[in-house]
C-alpha cells in the first residue's frame, strides 16, 4: 500500500493503513493544502520585572513579517522547569497593606504591527512572586 | 510556476497562485524557515479528587523532553460538545487571597498536571478532558 506521493506540487502522506491515492482529507497526515496552521514563531519571551508587588511591564517582541493579524497564544512560565496555563491556582494568608502570600500572574498581549507584539505582563494581589516570563507562539489564520 | 520545492534546505510550499521561487513569508503555505509544534502526544483523562477545590490527573511521559512543553486541553460533555475556555477568579478579603484557575495545566519536563475546579465558579466542569501535548523544542 502507497503512502506517499511527492509529485510537485502534490506532496501527500496517509495515515498508517490508509492507501495515499483515495485516502480522505481526514486520513491523509500530510496535505500540500493543510499546512496553513503552521507555526511561524515559537519563543520565549522573559518578564521584564522580578518581585512582589502589583508590578506590570511590557516587552515590544520583533518577530518575522508574516501577517498584521496572528493567532496568539501565550502561556505563562515559572522557569527553566514548569509553564502554567492559563494561570497558578494558589491562595494564601496577608492583608491589603503588605501583601498576600499568593501567587497571581497575568499576561496579554497586543499586535502593534506584522513585526512587532507587545508582551504585557502583570502580577497583582500585591502577591509575592512574579513569572519568569511566556512561551509565545504565532500562527496565522490563513 | 512552480508552487513548491523540495531540496537540501527542505520543504517548501507556496499558497496556491504563487511561485515558490518568489513568494514572501506572508504567501507560503509551509516553510523550512519558520517551525514547527509537533504533537508529540494526545489522549484523554479523568481528574478525580486532589483537594477540596480540584480534581486532578497526572500524565507522565515517556520520555522526558528537554524543556516543559506546552500542553492544551478542552473538556468532553458527555454530548460531544467541548469545554475549552480558561478564566480565573481573583479575589482578597482583608485576610486570605486567592488566584483560582477554572482549571490549570502545570506542565514539567517528565509530566503534565491537569487540575480542574471542583466547585464550579460559574459552571460544573465536565469529567472527561482530552489532552494535546506540543513539543517546545525551539527557543530564540
Amino acid at each position: 500500500m502507497k503512502r506517499c506521493i511527492i509529485q510537485l506540487p502534490k506532496f501527500r502522506i496517509s495515515r498508517q493503513g490508509y492507501d495515499v491515492e483515495t485516502a480522505a482529507m481526514e486520513n491523509l497526515l500530510f496535505h500540500e493544502s493543510m499546512l496553513f496552521t503552521q507555526p511561524y514563531f515559537f519563543g520565549f519571551v522573559a518578564c521584564p520585572f522580578s518581585g512582589a508587588g502589583n508590578l506590570t511591564g511590557t516587552v515590544s517582541v520583533t518577530v518575522p513579517n508574516v501577517t498584521a493579524d496572528p493567532i496568539v497564544l501565550l502561556f505563562l512560565s515559572g522557569g527553566s522547569t514548569v509553564n502554567v496555563y492559563p494561570g497558578i491556582r494558589s491562595s494564601g494568608g496577608g492583608n491589603d497593606q503588605n501583601g498576600y502570600d499568593v501567587t497571581a500572574w497575568s499576561v496579554r498581549y497586543s499586535v502593534v504591527s506584522a513585526t512587532r507584539i507587545d508582551v504585557t505582563f502583570g502580577t497583582s494581589l500585591n502577591g509575592k512572586t512574579s513569572p519568569a516570563g511566556a512561551y509565545m507562539i504565532l500562527m496565522r489564520k490563513a | 510556476m512552480p508552487r513548491a520545492r523540495l531540496s537540501v534546505n527542505g520543504i517548501d510550499i507556496a499558497k496556491p497562485g504563487y511561485d515558490v521561487d518568489t513568494a514572501g513569508l506572508p504567501n507560503m503555505q509551509f516553510s523550512s524557515s519558520l517551525v514547527a509544534a509537533r504533537i508529540a502526544l494526545t489522549g484523554t483523562v479523568t481528574p478525580t479528587s486532589y483537594d477540596g477545590d480540584y480534581n486532578l490527573s497526572t500524565v507522565s511521559f515517556a520520555t522526558s523532553f528537554p524543556k516543559p512543553p506546552i500542553v492544551l486541553v478542552a473538556g468532553i460533555y458527555g454530548d460531544g460538545t467541548s469545554d475549552q475556555t480558561p478564566f480565573l477568579q481573583v479575589g482578597a478579603d482583608g485576610s486570605t487571597a486567592w488566584n483560582r484557575p477554572y482549571y490549570e495545566i502545570r506542565t514539567y519536563t517528565d509530566h503534565f498536571e491537569l487540575y480542574v475546579c471542583k466547585n464550579a465558579l460559574l459552571r460544573v466542569p465536565p469529567s472527561t478532558w482530552r489532552y494535546w501535548v506540543f513539543q517546545n523544542t525551539i527557543e530564540t
